[in-house]
């Protein structure tokens, strides 16, 4: 590993003015699980990192007026140990629990997970179910965007060197909407996900399916939706029937890979079983909570 | 759906082999304090077998375990040991440690049997004392016979030995002979869950029954079955070392070559057979490799017992299991199971 400077950051405003200053020789240090990693692999490491860990205003799990805001610095297991996750949104719990180890949820953080942008990462799925959003700041101020466009490729999104995420939002109608997220890997500890899939939706009275969202991970440049599946369950009578087509037709919307892992068949077979088994999984979530954000 | 099944793999394992050389040597020398000095060229490689090798000395010399100071794996200074291979050490270098502790107790025996009026053979070593069979209070400390063998016979308790399992020539027209000086024997059983939509198969039970001789330090015999129990799974479903077509490793880490976790692990019970080799050192044969012998098997064995396929290929992927239960029922040789064996699955 080479030698950098390091430079540290007071808060996200201050973040900001040193990666404009530094920009584009600059790397962020969050949590470091992934970053340290390629430094000791990468030949070329950059001159400066910018050490955010000290930015208190990047850390923290809140209930905001525009729903439940998680700081890009909280560690996947501040969002386990959230009392306001754990009791509005437990996908999110399930999903931090599959990351890494302990060391490595200890000090992986969820910014530093969807920065990364591998595409087998826990915690895109069930975020991309439940429509979050996030906020990236720089030079020309704070703006924000749908998480779906904040990915753009495997190691790619759409932060420029001198831009920093700086929180993700769970919008409000849907904290507490019945969620699950489900991860097949080669083992139970310590892997990488082959498939993970997570799915929210809402029950109407009738039975029958009210904004179904389905998100894959693990099999696309980045983590997707399964729009069809969604269309062809919104409205449509809750029976293990419809779940199953609705996990045959995510199968088809992903373009998964053969590799020394897995072939992309079975990959697809994985889609379609855990796509009904998320389904299945929040459907028996839904009498366990409040539908506040129901229609 | 979850499916239950158990599997049975019986295994026996040579220790000791005898077609070529393949000797241990150690020394052994008490000390006026009383303690002694191991000295041996095994290595431990965190089995515990140096703990063993004290313990042998130990009782030979009718001292605490903690009385014997092991060097080990020294080549300047450490006698010859063929190494910490074939599950050797504590039934090669086992029988070496006990025969060079006995030489140092017969210079002891010798000095302590005019100190006591009796002939060496009328004595015993025991709780740190050499004392007359059959009338313990007539005893010296070992400790005062050792400071009187060396200061003042002139005659320092140190014993030298090696041990080689007696080589025996296989007939070169028969290719037959005794390629071996004893064997082990195990049976292990295991219980799985597998996943019938997606062939992920979870170990939830391993029964581990062996004969090793005498147990020596029965706690490092259930540490070794347990290890070995930990390879077999990865031996069973996990482990491959993959190549591309120029032969270089795909996966050359820890990342891709998956190992068992301890969250992989099932629930072990160890049941050590009680059984005596007259040939080891206290009736000790060995433990080590044979561990991981039936683990697969069992396991493999399981799987087609919960889901009525079999994998005819290491290791069992879920990928591979997926494929066979496929395979199975397109065939519809092999019946699935009935609803018995059927047990919840994660969403009703």
């Amino acid at each position: 590993m080479r030698g950098f400077k390091v430079v540290e950051a007071r808060d996200a405003n201050h973040a900001v003015a040193l990666l404009a200053e530094l920009a584009p020789s600059v790397k962020v240090l969050a949590g470091g699980t992934d970053l340290l990693v390629d430094f000791k692999h990468a030949p070329h490491a950059p001159e400066v990192v910018l050490d955010i860990t000290r930015a208190e205003d990047l850390k923290g799990v809140s209930m905001t007026d525009a729903g439940l805001r998680i700081g890009a610095l909280a560690t996947h297991t501040d969002i386990m140990r959230s009392p306001l996750v754990r009791e509005s949104l437990p996908a999110l719990v399930d999903a931090a629990h599959t990351i890494g180890a302990v060391q490595t949820r200890n000090l992986g953080t969820l910014g530093g997970n969807l920065v990364t942008c591998v595409p087998s990462m826990d915690s895109g799925p069930t975020l991309v179910a439940l429509e979050a959003r996030v906020t990236v700041a720089g030079p020309g101020g704070r703006r924000e965007l749908p998480l779906t466009e904040f990915f753009v490729g495997p190691r790619k999104t759409v932060l420029k060197p001198d831009e920093l995420l700086v929180d993700i939002i769970i919008p409000k109608k849907n904290v507490g909407k019945p969620t699950d997220f489900l991860k097949f890997g080669l083992r139970k500890g310590q892997a990488l996900a082959l498939v993970n899939v997570a799915s929210s939706l809402w029950v109407d009275p009738k039975k029958t399916f009210v904004e179904p969202r389905i998100a894959l991970g693990a099999v696309a440049p980045t983590v997707i939706r399964a729009p069809e599946a969604e269309a062809y369950l919104e409205g449509k009578k809750i029976t293990p029937e419809a779940m199953s087509e609705a996990g045959r037709i995510a199968a088809g919307e992903a373009r998964p890979i053969s590799d020394f892992r897995a072939s992309a068949q079975y990959r697809r077979d994985l889609i379609a079983v855990l796509t009904r088994r998320t389904l299945e999984n929040a459907c028996a979530r839904v009498q366990d909570v409040r539908p506040g954000g129901s229609k | 759906m979850k499916r239950r099944g158990r599997g049975i793999a019986c295994m026996w394992y040579p220790i000791g082999f005898t077609v070529a050389a393949n000797p241990s040597a150690a020394t052994v020398k008490v000390n006026e304090d009383g303690t002694a000095t191991l000295l041996t060229g095994t290595v431990e490689t965190g089995q515990g077998s140096l703990t063993v090798l004290a313990q042998i000395a130990a009782e030979e010399l009718g001292v605490a375990t903690e009385d014997v100071h092991v060097v080990s794996a020294d080549t300047d200074v450490t006698p010859m040991d063929t190494g910490a291979i074939a599950s050797r050490t504590t039934y090669v270098t086992g029988n070496a440690t006990r025969l060079a502790a006995e030489k140092a107790k017969a210079i002891l025996f010798n000095v302590a049997a005019p100190m006591l009026g009796v002939r060496p053979d009328q004595l015993e070593a025991r709780d740190r004392k050499i004392q007359v069979k059959r009338f313990p209070q007539r005893q010296l400390p070992i400790s005062q016979v050792a400071h009187h063998a060396l200061f003042v016979k002139g005659d320092p308790p140190i014993g030298s030995a090696s041990f080689n399992p007696p080589t025996v020539a296989m007939d070169p027209e028969t290719g037959q002979g005794l390629p071996f000086a004893t064997y082990v024997y195990a049976t292990q059983i295991a219980e799985v869950d597998v996943d019938d939509e997606t062939g992920e198969v979870e170990v939830l039970r391993i029964v581990a029954s062996h004969d090793c001789g005498t147990a020596i330090n029965p706690m490092l015999v259930e540490g070794q079955i347990e290890g070995g129990i930990s390879m077999g799974i990865g031996l069973a479903l996990q482990e491959e070392i993959l190549f591309d077509d120029k032969g270089r490793q795909i996966n050359p880490n820890l990342t891709n070559y998956i190992m068992p976790t301890s969250l992989d692990m099932p629930e072990i019970e160890v049941d050590i057979v009680p059984s005596y080799d007259p040939t080891g050192p206290f009736g000790a044969k060995g433990v080590g490799e044979p561990t991981s012998v039936p683990t697969a098997a069992a396991i493999l064995n399981a799987i087609h017992d919960a889901v009525g396929a079999r994998v005819h290929s290491l290791p069992a992927t879920a990928e591979k299991v997926l494929a066979a239960i496929k395979e199975s029922r397109v065939q519809g040789t092999k019946q699935l199971p009935g609803t018995r064996r059927a047990i919840a699955g994660p969403a009703a």
